[in-house]
């Protein structure tokens, strides 16, 4: 009996490990042959060559962006490209940001960055180097000897409490973007013509005008239909106007 | 005998045939199938041609007089008793008009015979009470036929072919009993007419009597000028049966619980002008605000697409108006594409209706799009207006070959920002090395675990200095105290240097001494208060002295000798006071 369990035991893990490599196989050959397909400038055949693969990771995700893009439809590119940002590496990140920038000024959209955008961008730049859980322990160690210092704080110590201090706003300010965007849900406005409207019907005055690309914040849904946060404005959205990243 | 039978069976036969004369016979009633003569302008009514004693089929009668009037044949019955059958036919009519009718002869030929009908008189009159009306009043159920009422209404009864109409239709009721099944719409064929509203309800005083109602409204656009009538809309309704007989509930299911009603509303006549001559081609009615034209992306290459959209704004029959002809320069073409209504939601916003072109650069180079023109009808100034949008300027560029459309800038210069070395055009090139497959986030703390080692040591302290100052404002109040006694001993003494009355000073000490070691002041003793200089690191020598003057001043204050040194006990007095504030 024992014998014949693990006789099964062992062809069952055979077979699992050979379905998961031949599916891990038939993703990547997907991934390379979308590229090739790419390449030859067939972007319709790229698309659906990169559809195909099963669970998609950011590469997979930034170049559909890239033939949605040759194929015009750039809301779509603009979302796949977005789609990519998610935790990919800043090379990566810049590639995708500039496509995007490239989608908003071919749809004439394009705004300049203010100085805050580029310090948040610089800011997030820096947090990339760093992984979440060695944020939390670096918050954790400095905010413990803030306290201490400043909990035994002698006239001598100032500078050493004012330099802890601003360590840790650093890093917690770091934290709790990563925490926004960890649990904040950002869609992407596909229709070129949609509005906000007050309430979760067509019937609801229009709280203000939605144009394509245009990045909302959802807070909640409610049956096909989504509230959002837009520039300062919350309203309610069709879920079927909207593509979430 | 056989000959007297023959002449009987001739005389009934001769009879039969006297009597059984095939005849033609027309009835005006009302929709209620009651013989009328008044009817109400704009309401159907029925025109009945019966066809007695004919063999066979026969064909349908022409009726005279009835062109001037809206005529719909609803029915034909035959029945048939003996070879010889009776013939109806049944014919809505409708008059828009008000005078006197005459409708008639019917004629029928038959046989090689002619048969002709009576004619009928019809007055057709602005809501004249009918039969139907009069006889409904000896009913029992008159009283809630008068409390039905249904009003046709229309904000204007002058307008141009074209112009928007609102008609509103009032099912006026007193009964809340009664169960309003159908409206019936009459056949419009000179109005478009739009979908109506949902009901709105309310209530209205008429002739002293308080009605609800339940109003529907829509919109109409005549479509020809002239004298034009809205016929009147019906409404069915239900009332419900009282059933007042002795077990008149036992059997009350097998027998219908309500009763079924009509209600015509008026009419309403309408005079349609035709529109003013114009050279210009007119495409609209109505009163319209602005027309805009924006066209996106503003530059493009030769032969890509791109998008104009016309939205004009305003008041009007918006599905009567077409795509407007564009007007381009020769390096551009058109082709039309979508179109879409925004309707407005509530009155403080306008309609919209936006036209779709998709715009193609043919020669690349900059070309000006001219302002685009729309002519319409203003109702509300009476004439032509003409609404233009401001001009567009699009940038065709010579399309690049298909490998060049492909990314040629370097991830590098991307990444390093150096985008004067990217053409405008391109995008960032394929990631072909990035990861094809999801990466699981990596582990961190749980975020109630995180915040939770973020508290605790904030707590600690928190605590902790808590505890400290807490320690600490006592000490610092009871310090507070023993200053404020000692203040008030020095006030003491200085009162009793100005009154020369040295006999306080004991008892200011003992109770000075009381509230500093917060002791009774029976407690109080020379040598209690040596012993308190003594704690406190004053020397021997100075307790002494102040054993000497504790003393003096105790001697002072019961031997009751007058001493003419009081200034210089006082003296030494706020001496002492002044050692006791800095020892405390």
């Amino acid at each position: 009996m024992d014998r014949y369990f693990r006789k099964s035991y062992i062809i069952f893990l055979l077979f699992s490990l050979c379905s998961l490599t031949l599916c891990a196989g038939s993703d990547e050959e997907c991934f390379l042959r979308g590229n090739k397909l790419y390449e030859n400038q067939e972007y319709k055949d790229a698309l659906s060559s990169y559809e195909m693969v099963n669970k998609k990771g950011r590469a997979v995700l930034y170049n559909m962006g890239n033939c949605y893009y040759h194929l015009c439809d750039y809301p779509r590119a603009f979302l796949y490209w977005s789609r990519s940002e998610r935790g990919a590496l800043l090379s990566e990140i810049a590639c995708a940001r500039y496509n995007k920038q490239h989608v908003l000024e071919k749809l004439g959209r394009k705004k300049e960055e203010g100085f805050c955008a580029r310090v948040l961008h610089f800011y997030d730049a820096v947090l990339i180097y760093f992984s979440l859980l060695a944020l939390q322990i670096l918050f954790l160690i400095s905010w413990c000897m803030f306290l201490f210092v400043f909990y035994r704080n002698g006239r001598s110590k100032k500078l050493i409490t004012v330099m802890l201090l601003l360590v840790v706003l650093f890093i917690g300010f770091g934290l709790r973007r990563c925490l926004v965007k960890q649990s904040v849900k950002i869609g992407v406005v596909m229709k070129e013509k949609a509005s906000l409207f007050a309430g979760p019907d067509n019937k609801f005055h229009v709280v203000c005008p939605l144009a394509t690309v245009d990045c909302v914040e959802i807070k909640e849904e409610r049956e096909g239909w989504y509230k959002v946060g837009y520039s300062g404005n919350i309203g309610w959205i069709e879920a079927d106007v909207i593509q979430i990243i | 005998m056989d000959k007297i039978v023959g002449k009987l069976f001739l005389l009934l036969l001769c009879c039969n045939v006297a009597f059984i004369n095939a005849g033609i016979r027309l009835e005006v009633k009302t929709s209620d199938g009651i013989a009328t003569q008044a009817v109400v302008v704009g309401q159907p009514f029925l025109v009945e041609v019966t066809i007695d004693n004919v063999q066979g089929s026969v064909q349908a009668p022409t009726i005279a007089g009835l062109e001037q009037c809206v005529v719909r044949r609803t029915g034909m019955y035959m029945s048939s008793i003996n070879g010889a059958s009776t013939t109806k036919y049944t014919y809505q009519v409708r008059a828009d008009n008000l005078g006197t009718y005459h409708v008639g002869p019917a004629r029928v030929v038959h046989e090689r015979q002619e048969l002709l009908s009576n004619v009928a008189t019809i007055v057709v009159g602005k809501d004249i009470p009918t039969p139907m009306q009069q006889k409904n009043k000896n009913s029992t159920h008159a009283a809630a036929q008068q409390s039905v009422l249904l009003r046709l209404m229309v904000d204007n009864e002058r307008v141009v072919v074209g112009q928007k109409i609102k008609a509103s239709l009032r099912f006026y009721y007193q009964d809340s009993g009664i169960t309003l099944s159908t409206i019936g719409q009459p056949d419009f064929v000179d109005f478009e007419v739009k979908q109506a509203s949902k009901p709105v309800g309310g209530s209205q005083d008429i002739n002293g009597n308080n009605y609800k109602f339940a109003e529907w409204q829509w919109e109409l656009y005549p479509k020809k000028s002239g004298d034009l009538t809205i016929p009147a809309y019906s409404a069915d309704y239900e009332l419900p049966a009282h059933d007042n007989r002795m077990f008149g509930n036992i059997f009350m299911f097998l027998n219908m619980h309500t009763e079924r009603k009509r209600v015509y509303s008026n009419a309403v006549k309408l005079v349609v002008d035709p529109l003013p001559q114009s050279a210009m081609p007119v495409k609209a009615v109505g009163v319209f605000e602005s027309i805009t034209a924006h066209i996106s992306p503003p530059v493009a290459k030769k032969g890509e697409g791109m998008v104009l959209v016309l939205e004009i704004s305003g008041e009007g029959n918006f599905d009567a108006i077409m795509a407007p002809c564009l007007s381009l320069p020769t390096g551009l073409k058109y082709y039309d594409s979508n179109t879409s209504f925004v309707k407005a939601t509530d009155s403080t916003e306008l309609s919209k209706k936006c036209f779709e072109y998709i715009v193609q650069g043919v020669e690349p180079g900059d070309w000006e799009i001219p302002a685009q023109k729309f002519v319409y009808f203003d109702t509300a100034k009476h004439a032509y207006v003409t609404l233009k949008t401001s001009p567009l300027f699009v940038s065709i560029q010579e399309a690049v070959g298909r490998e060049d459309c492909v990314a040629h800038a370097s991830h590098d210069a991307v990444i390093n920002g150096d985008k004067k070395n990217v053409v405008q055009e391109v995008i960032a090139p394929l990631d072909t090395r990035g990861l094809w497959y999801p990466v699981s986030p990596r582990f961190f703390l749980p975020w109630f675990l995180f915040y939770l080692f973020v508290i605790l040591p904030l707590v600690y302290i928190v605590f902790s200095l808590i505890k400290n100052e807490s320690i600490t404002f006592g000490r610092y109040s009871r310090y507070m105290k023993k200053k404020a006694a000692c203040k008030s001993a020095r006030s003491k003494i200085i009162r009793c240097m100005r009154e020369s009355d040295e006999k306080k000073l004991y008892l200011i000490f003992i109770d000075l001494f009381a509230q500093l070691s917060q002791k009774p002041c029976a407690q109080i003793s020379l040598r209690f208060t040596q012993d308190y200089f003594l704690e406190r690191g004053i020397s021997y020598e100075k307790v002494g002295e102040w054993n000497s003057f504790f003393e003096h001043i105790a001697h002072a204050a019961y031997a009751h000798a007058h001493n003419n040194s009081t200034q210089e006990i006082g003296r030494m007095a706020l001496e002492w006071i002044d050692i006791l504030e800095k020892v405390i």
